[in-house]
């Protein structure tokens, strides 16, 4: 068991040296760039490690130099980075400032690029009849809106009838539908009164009784 | 000693082609006083290089255009614009469609001299059928056609004038005036 642990603490140092050296020789583009601090944080919590490398010194020395190295490489590009953090900051007020005063200093002229104007006949006539395509646009949205409200009228009234059916059904009259709905809809009695029920009648009373 | 004249007349006569052209869409003018110590150079007068002009425009599908705005102003200052010929069996046009026809009805109703905006408001909700559409393009249309320097509004007293600049895009007036009341009629009709 000891010697398990033994084992899986020293592949996690060779495993910690293998990213060191990768990051090393691709100098700095290494991709798993977040993987080294994580493992070396996991590694100082851990006090068979400081063991492991007092023992397997040539273990220890390629893990420190390579850590120093590192170190070292992994500064510089943080501060290389921060530098062009700044530098991109600036770099805008810079440019702005310069193209700013060598326009108001009259140094540079700007062209713009040359058009020749056009306005053909073909195009007026259709810009013309566009103006048609407008107003017919309009009609239909109109017809579309009116159509839209009417629908909406009728939902409204179709509302109400409910409503008046439910409180029809509360105050115990409609007595057919009553009746109905207290045999079960696929009872013999319920198809007779379906029969004799109309649609309107039906459709209203098993909504409102929905409803209820 | 004549080829080489023929030489610097054939450069000075691309050159003022090429002044006309690249000034055609921009603040600048080129007017005729501005063109005829060029045609002093070369000799000839400058009705006839305006004429020279105009025949090698008209032969890449150009046409040069010679806009005085009033009788008030004298023929050298009229002004020198190129534009794509119109006449061109071609669906094309540097405004939108909807600017284009506004600029078209400003066109008929106030030609070389003003309008109200009023007048122009009129003609539209007559097209439209509709007063506060016409109101809403009507004033989208200004405001870019003023910024393309195609109208000059007075909004004090409500006038608009179409710039030399426009006066040279358009087609012939008796045209659009056709196009016009034939949409009306055809919306009266409906």
């Amino acid at each position: 068991m000891a010697e398990e642990r033994d084992e899986a603490t020293l592949r996690y140092i060779r495993e910690l040296i293998g990213y060191l050296e990768r990051y090393l020789s691709s100098k700095g583009l290494f991709a798993d760039l977040e993987k080294i601090p994580v493992i070396l944080e996991n590694l100082s919590r851990s006090d068979e490690v400081s063991e492991k490398i007092v023992d397997n010194s040539l273990l220890g020395t390629k893990l420190f130099q390579k850590l120093r190295k590192y170190l070292s490489s992994h500064l510089s590009r943080i501060d290389k980075k921060l530098d062009e953090i700044m530098l991109q900051f600036a770099l805008p007020l810079v440019l702005s400032k310069m193209a700013f005063d060598i326009f108001s200093l009259g140094k540079m002229k700007v062209i713009p690029p040359i058009k020749v104007p056009i306005l053909t006949r073909q195009y007026l006539r259709s810009s013309i009849r566009s103006l048609k395509k407008i107003v017919e646009r309009d009609k239909a949205r109109r017809i579309l809106e009116k159509k839209r409200y009417s629908e909406l009228a009728s939902l409204m009234r179709f509302k109400e009838l409910i409503e008046i059916k439910k409180e029809e059904l509360k105050a115990g009259l409609g007595r057919k539908f009553q009746r109905l709905i207290a045999g079960g809809l696929t009872s013999l009695e319920a198809l007779e009164l379906i029969k004799i029920m109309s649609r309107r009648e039906l459709i209203l009373g098993v909504l409102a009784f929905l409803e209820m | 000693m004549s080829a080489k004249n023929d030489d610097l007349k054939e450069e000075i006569i691309r050159t003022v082609a090429a002044m006309i052209t690249m000034h055609a869409w921009r603040e600048h003018k080129i007017t005729l006083k501005k063109i005829s110590p060029y045609a002093k150079r070369i000799g000839i007068s400058t009705k006839e290089l305006i004429e020279e002009l105009s025949k090698r425009f008209e032969r890449v599908g150009l046409k040069l255009r010679l806009v005085k705005r009033s009788s008030k102003i004298s023929d050298d200052e009229a002004e020198l614009f190129v534009v794509v010929d119109p006449r061109l069996k071609i669906s094309a046009g540097s405004l939108d469609r909807i600017t284009s026809a506004v600029l078209a009805i400003i066109f008929v109703r106030a030609g070389t001299g003003t309008t109200t905006v009023e007048n122009i408001l009129k003609t539209l909700s007559q097209v439209l059928g509709n007063k506060q559409k016409a109101t809403e393009i009507l004033s989208r249309a200004l405001r870019k056609l003023e910024k393309m320097k195609l109208i000059k509004v007075d909004r004090e007293k409500g006038f608009i004038e179409l710039t030399s600049k426009a006066l040279a895009i358009l087609p012939e007036k008796e045209e659009l005036e056709a196009m016009l009341v034939e949409l009306i009629s055809d919306q009266s009709i409906r």
